[in-house]
């Protein structure tokens, strides 16, 4: 892939032996040498009707192949403190949606904090006021020099937002506030999973909410699976108070949902519809730790730290243990998409406009030797 | 681009990102996003998702701004539109600007919103204008 190009999002063809555990690609019995594959790119036509200076990963995708980005806007005059953030989809015949959430009916000053897409809708966790209470604020920049600037100052309370696949706003729910969520997908039932943490200890939290929003459960996490908090403290020598949250990622598979503790050495967390937790711990070389999953209708794609756009690992869902190896070609790009019906999916920007490339795999060279 | 002391060019209020020189560390592929929790006064806690950029050599024009987190203004980036290093391969687009520069102070973007002199002398063309004793200014001031 050309450096020049802009943002990106990849739309990767892969040979047909791609599929996870196929028949004709032979997986060696020796655990400690897996096939190494290599993907290359080339550039399709560019998406109509879309405007897309840059797209934030990791992507979500649903099992037929659409994909979802979220795109950084300048601020809205009318929030000029809260980020203006835009979703969008293109499915695989390149129909593009938007999901606009700033004509929700009833619902004010809408900052959205996650979103998630589903194959019957996208739902999307946002904080929101049920009024438009404008007030002068003072506010403290980071160099501790002091802003002046008008403000919704009602209360806001968390909701989740349903769209339709088209983009069309079906229903805003009001959700229990039991913890703090940061997090929010949807299981194929309508129920909610939620991630956030304990406020009183900081430790993580996973909970199942009703359609409703309100509290089913809290899961119960198998100790040692996940960090005993999900904070951590931002140095800082003005005097601000920030903690970072742990990076989760919600990447559906089948019925379930995967819950990624990014760039951790915890293992993914597979959660069914009923609740229940199993722990899949990757098989991977070298200590190496899962960046991203990349969504797939088959078996797991764990992108890790290695090299400079890294390394795809294929490992099956039962154990955890590694099938391929897949290397980008020379160019190649860091923001693979999703894997839908053998092929990888994404994207590439430039000049504000989407392209999709599509790649192929070479055979596979020699085994890995660090397998 | 702006052009200072110079009037009628056709190319005013263009904003051109200029070759690698100067996208180089400033530019973005894309962003990466993070939760943030913060603790105001009042017993206010909250939570923000803030984007930062990816740097690359080429890429998004990067704009920052801050989001309110409990009174507190935390900094995030969004991208507008994309660096075209390739305008300037626009032939005749190089010597055009440089007959500019022999009368005028000609002002170009950077990826990250700073305008910067443009001097044909590729070597000199990463002196901007703080190092001219003059105030940094950035295109939020100059739009």
């Amino acid at each position: 892939m050309n450096n020049t190009a802009v943002g990106l999002l990849l739309l990767v063809t892969i040979s047909p032996s791609l599929g996870a555990q196929d028949a004709h690609v032979p997986v060696p019995p020796d655990s400690h040498a897996v096939p190494v594959y290599t993907i290359s790119f080339e550039r399709g036509e560019q998406i109509p009707g879309l405007d897309a200076p840059a797209v934030v990963p990791p992507f979500q995708c649903t099992e037929d192949g659409t994909v979802f980005f979220n795109q950084p806007r300048p601020p809205d005059p009318a929030a000029p403190f809260a980020a203006n953030l835009e979703i969008s989809s293109v499915s695989v015949s390149r129909e593009v949606h938007s999901f606009p959430l700033n004509h929700v009916p009833d619902l004010y000053d809408i900052r959205q904090k996650d979103y998630y897409g589903s194959d019957s809708n996208v739902v999307f966790l946002v904080k929101a006021a049920r009024e438009n209470k404008q007030a002068m604020q003072t506010l403290t920049a980071p160099d501790r020099s002091q802003v002046h600037g008008s403000e919704n100052v009602a209360e806001h309370y968390s909701y989740v937002l349903v769209f339709d696949r088209e983009g069309k706003f079906q229903e805003a729910v009001q959700i229990d506030e039991a913890f703090q969520i940061v997090k929010l997908s949807v299981f194929p039932s309508g129920t909610f999973l939620a991630y956030g943490y304990d406020k009183s200890d900081q430790s993580p939290k996973l909970a199942m909410l009703k359609d409703d929003g309100k509290l089913i459960k809290f899961l119960e996490i198998p100790p040692g699976d996940a960090p005993e908090s999900a904070l951590t403290s931002v140095p800082s020598d003005k005097g601000s108070s920030f903690s970072r949250i742990a990076p989760v990622q919600f990447v559906p598979s089948g019925r379930n949902i995967i819950v990624v503790q990014n760039k951790t050495s915890f293992p993914l967390l597979e959660v069914n519809e009923a609740g229940a937790i199993r722990a899949i711990r990757a098989d991977l070389p070298n200590e190496a730790q899962i960046n991203t999953l990349i969504p797939s209708d088959n078996n797991l794609y764990a992108r890790v730290n290695e090299g400079s756009v890294g390394t795809i690992y294929e490992l099956n869902t039962r154990d955890g243990s590694v099938l391929r190896k897949f290397r980008m070609a020379e160019g190649g790009t860091a923001n693979i998409a999703c894997v839908h019906e053998r092929k990888f999916l994404s994207f590439e920007t430039g000049q504000g406009k989407l392209l999709p490339l599509f790649g192929s795999m070479d055979f596979p060279a020699a085994p890995s030797p660090d397998r | 681009m702006v052009l200072r002391n110079f009037v009628n060019t056709g190319y005013c209020l263009l904003l051109i990102c200029l070759s690698g020189a100067f996208c180089s560390g400033q530019c973005a592929t894309g962003f990466s996003s993070q939760n943030i929790h913060c603790a105001g006064p009042h017993g206010c806690e909250d939570d923000v998702l803030i984007f930062y950029p990816i740097e690359s050599q080429y890429g998004v024009r990067v704009a920052t701004e801050g989001v309110d987190c409990c009174g507190q203004l935390i900094t995030t980036s969004y991208g507008y539109s994309g660096c075209q290093p390739r305008v300037f391969r626009v032939a005749g687009m190089k010597e055009q600007l440089a007959k500019f520069a022999e009368t005028s102070e000609v002002l170009v973007a950077d990826c990250s919103g700073r305008y910067v002199l443009y001097d044909p002398n590729r070597d000199a063309v990463r002196r901007n204008l703080a190092e001219r004793n003059s105030a940094l200014v950035n295109d939020h001031i100059l739009r």
